[in-house]
């Protein structure tokens, strides 16, 4: 029996007042008014959840309210409203979304069911553009998913139902009621906290004082150090039970709009939970790192760092951090930790009277570095001609050293033995100048591949401006050599993204069969186009995706072509971060799990074992590849 | 399923009416019949139930001498109206009815002399209906003019209890003073596809069904047995109110 057509009429009604339905034709709608169901579902109540499976039907809210939650990111909360459908994006990619649809008043919504949601796709080209639209926006949701998947590991370990005691990770900083703002600051100071509980005699939390209290209340009303603490401290502290739970611990903090509790055990102070500590997510830190780094007494100190710099990345990850900031993050951290042991290792090797800097090389030169990268490094001196040999010798010996602790930091030697140690890669600012110039003026493959590498020096440690004058010397110098950069950009172009024929891609065999190098047919071609770019147009900058944004803008080109160029070099990051920290199919049990891989097979990645939605942006990030590298070749190349 | 109490003379009529009907109608009203004596029992559970949610217009408001005009009706399954599993009919007349009744359906006369032949619309309902638990607002109306039409044209005396949304809906919702149809649509905002219109009512009361069965499991509503106590019970209370 057909619909009844006063049900088809009042159907079709509703959905011509909303996109993309009122732009379809009428035997769509009706096909949609015959298909589809009426649901209710009553406030609070879960409609679509990604932990169901693909979801059965979509969903085209009627009346009331639904909210889209992204299980961990509460920021990514958004509302849906009458004539909004969904999740159009998974269903569209024949996959369980990550979004749960929550009603958040009674909502009455029209079901389709799946088959005919595919049915509707396949005869209705509007309605087909409308879900190809939202599955370029389910792209970026994609990274979301990422996220969950880290995230997931991190809170594994930690649940808000763990007793606060479990999160007291050391005895609480505090100071008596008595105790002077200076003696309290410099209680705070030793420990490296921001904040010092006050007690009473009886250990008994009076009240808290953070730094910005000093600010508030010491600092700008001109108040002395010597006042009594108690007089400027925040009074009837946030305090639980040892034994509540880190949720009640969370609910307290959010009611009352505190950043840290004072824990209690019998009334008396037993620990400080701060926000941080309570999500698991942000329990290293940046600052907690960097200011471990700059306290390590010995080399030691600094390898239990290492440790933490993985687990920070696997965080950063599970906080959503895009591919730049992340690997931002990681090479800033490698620095100072490579600036720190250099202060542990100099006062052994008078350098006083030489001018020397330390250079980064490669990826690391780049900013970009992931976790598995090895070192590549040298150095920059300069003195009188006379002392050229010994001074290279003085240096080589701290270089050899250096090396060495570095590698036992967990940073493996160079195998091609670009390192400072090797005086090939020990030289004043004229040798380096002279090779420099002997590789532009011959363009051989071999010096096009240590071009690759040394021009993208940064220096690290030691005389900066040693380098800098390089760098100027270089920016100046490259774009004239007309012959070097055809070569560059013919070396730039000779990699090509493995894209197959529609919607495949070229995999490899032998070893690593069926799996593409995501570095050498990825982030490479990016890489070495944006050097490329960059020592043509003298852009000093050496990061890729600075040097990619400085060329474009300065060669006009489109802003949107220079952001999708940026984006798809980040998702290869991303894919290369995740292969590496063992991330889809080898999911690591602790922080450096994915580094006891065989290190070739650290940027492969089996391409269908992504979902559909990470294949299409795979496939996209490969295209832009090509679009850039042909951008480069009109551009730069001629 | 209620079965009718009859008097000889209403047997003999009966059957004499069943008798009267073509081959083919006789053999499908057998197999309604063996549906409804094996429909799942009172025990199930509602989520599992499939419900058809009927409305009639009528010629008048006299249940027992006015006759059925259109029938609408929806199933509503896991929850859902489904909009491929509905029926309407418009029965024929053999007059069209008063001018003011006209005006409450907007059925005009030459479109009810058109109408479906009343047997074969009957028929087709109770087959739509087949095995389903059958539910109405204002049910003891529809009940009882389905019951006569189904038993006068069709010698057919058995046919599934009613359950009523208007005693039912109190009872769940207690603090309200909503009466008709209108009220409680107007109460949860439904969004109305038309009114006094036999398909248009019968949707707008699905949509309440659906209401219902959400909010049944609070009340420790899970069985259509539970569903028919809560009914009865209320029905109790209404009348001493």
């Amino acid at each position: 029996m057909p619909t009844p057509p006063l049900i088809v009429e009042s159907t079709i009604n509703f959905l011509q007042a909303h996109l993309p339905f009122s732009r379809m034709a009428r035997c769509d709608l009706e096909f949609i008014a015959a298909r589809a169901r009426l649901g209710y579902f009553p406030v609070g109540s879960t409609i679509v959840d990604p932990a169901g499976g693909i979801a059965g039907h979509l969903y085209i809210i009627q009346r009331g309210h639904v909210r889209v939650r992204n299980p961990n990111a509460a920021l990514d909360d958004e509302v849906r409203g009458v004539g909004e459908c969904f999740p159009v994006a998974a269903l569209a990619a024949g996959a369980a979304g990550t979004r749960t649809f929550e009603a958040t008043e009674d909502v009455f919504s029209l079901l389709l069911p799946r088959a005919d949601f595919d049915a509707l796709r396949e005869r209705s080209p509007e309605f087909a553009h409308f879900c190809t639209e939202a599955l370029a926006t389910l792209v970026q949701h994609s990274l979301g998913q990422l996220r969950n998947h880290f995230s997931q590991r991190a809170t594994d370990q930690q649940t808000l139902l763990e007793p606060l005691k479990a999160l007291v990770r050391r005895e609480p900083v505090h100071c008596t009621a008595e105790a002077t703002v200076r003696e309290a600051l410099e209680r705070m100071s030793e420990e490296g906290v921001r904040m010092i509980a006050v007690v009473d005699g009886q250990r008994r939390p009076l009240g808290i004082f953070t730094l910005l209290d000093l600010m508030e209340r010491v600092v700008l009303p001109g108040v002395s150090l010597t006042t009594n603490v108690q007089q400027v401290m925040t009074t009837g502290p946030a305090m639980l039970d040892e034994l509540s739970s880190a949720q009640e611990g969370l609910a307290l903090m959010a009611s009352r709009g505190f950043h840290q509790l004072l824990v209690v055990r019998d009334g008396e102070l037993s620990g400080i939970v701060t926000e941080r500590d309570l999500f698991g997510l942000q329990r290293v830190t940046m600052r907690s790192i960097t200011q471990a780094v700059r306290q390590a007494r010995d080399v030691t100190a600094l390898r239990c760092i290492v440790a933490d710099i993985a687990a920070l990345t696997d965080n950063l990850v599970a906080q959503g951090a895009a591919a730049e900031p992340l690997t931002h993050t990681i090479t800033a951290l490698n620095d100072s930790l490579t600036q720190r042991l250099f202060e542990l290792l100099l006062p052994e090797f008078q350098f006083d009277d030489v001018a020397w800097c330390w250079l980064a090389v490669g990826s690391e030169g780049r900013r970009e570095q992931t976790v598995a990268t090895d070192q590549d490094n040298a150095i920059v001196f300069e003195c009188d001609e006379r002392d050229v040999p010994g001074t290279r010798e003085r240096l080589l010996r701290f270089a050899r050293e250096a090396n060495e602790r570095l590698a036992g930091l967990g940073f493996p030697l160079c195998t091609g033995n670009i390192m400072a140690s090797n005086p090939e890669c020990c030289l004043t600012v004229d040798e380096w100048r002279g090779r420099f110039a002997g590789w532009m003026r011959e363009p051989t493959p071999e010096a096009l591949l240590a071009a690759n590498i040394f021009f993208d020096f940064r220096p690290l440690a030691g005389d900066l401006t040693l380098a800098e004058r390089l760098r100027g010397w270089l920016d100046a110098t490259s774009s004239e050599n007309k012959l070097f950069l055809r070569m560059l950009v013919a070396n730039a172009l000779q990699a090509e993204p493995p894209l197959g024929w529609i919607r495949t891609f070229r995999t490899d065999e032998g070893e690593f069969a069926g799996t593409i190098d995501l570095k050498t047919h990825g982030t490479r071609i990016f890489v070495d186009a944006a050097r490329a770019f960059a020592l043509a147009l003298g852009i000093g900058n050496t990061n890729t995706s600075q040097r990619i944004r400085a060329a474009g803008r300065r060669l006009n080109r489109d802003e949107r072509e220079i952001a999708a160029s940026v984006d798809a070099y980040h998702f290869l990051q991303l894919l290369r971060l995740r292969a590496q920290r063992g991330g889809l199919e080898h999911p690591a049990t602790e922080p450096g799990g994915g580094a006891q891989r065989p290190r070739q097979a650290l940027n492969r990645l089996d391409p269908y074992a992504l979902n559909e939605i990470d294949q299409r942006m795979l496939r996209e990030a490969f295209r832009q590849a090509r679009v850039l590298q042909t951008h480069l070749d009109q551009a730069v190349g001629h | 399923m209620i079965t009718w109490p009859l008097s000889p003379a209403e047997a003999w009529r009966a059957r004499k009416v069943r008798r009267s009907l073509a081959p083919p109608v006789r053999a499908r009203l057998a197999s309604v019949r063996r549906g409804f004596l094996e429909r799942p029992g009172l025990a199930q559970p509602l989520a599992l139930a499939r419900f058809v949610v009927l409305d009639l217009e009528t010629t008048g408001p006299r249940m027992y001498e006015d006759r059925i005009i259109s029938i609408g009706a929806v199933a509503v399954t896991e929850h859902t109206v489904r909009h491929d599993d509905a029926f309407e009919a418009l029965l024929r007349q053999d007059r069209s009815s008063a001018v003011d009744n006209i005006l409450i359906h907007q059925i005009g006369g030459q479109q009810q002399l058109a109408g479906m032949d009343p047997v074969e619309g009957l028929v087709a309902c109770l087959e739509f209906i087949a095995e389903s638990r059958v539910v109405a607002f204002r049910a003891e109306f529809d009940a009882t003019v389905f019951g006569r039409e189904v038993r006068s044209l069709l010698g057919f005396h058995a046919w599934p209890r009613f359950i009523d949304l208007a005693t039912v809906l109190p009872a769940l919702f207690p603090a309200t003073e909503n009466d008709s149809l209108d009220d409680w649509v107007a109460h949860f905002g439904l969004p109305p596809i038309g009114r006094h219109h036999a398909i248009a009512d019968a949707y707008a009361t699905a949509q309440l069904l659906m209401i219902v069965l959400e909010a049944a499991p609070r009340f420790g509503i899970e069985t259509a047995a539970d569903l028919r106590d809560a009914e009865v019970a209320q029905r109790w209370l209404g009348r001493r109110r």
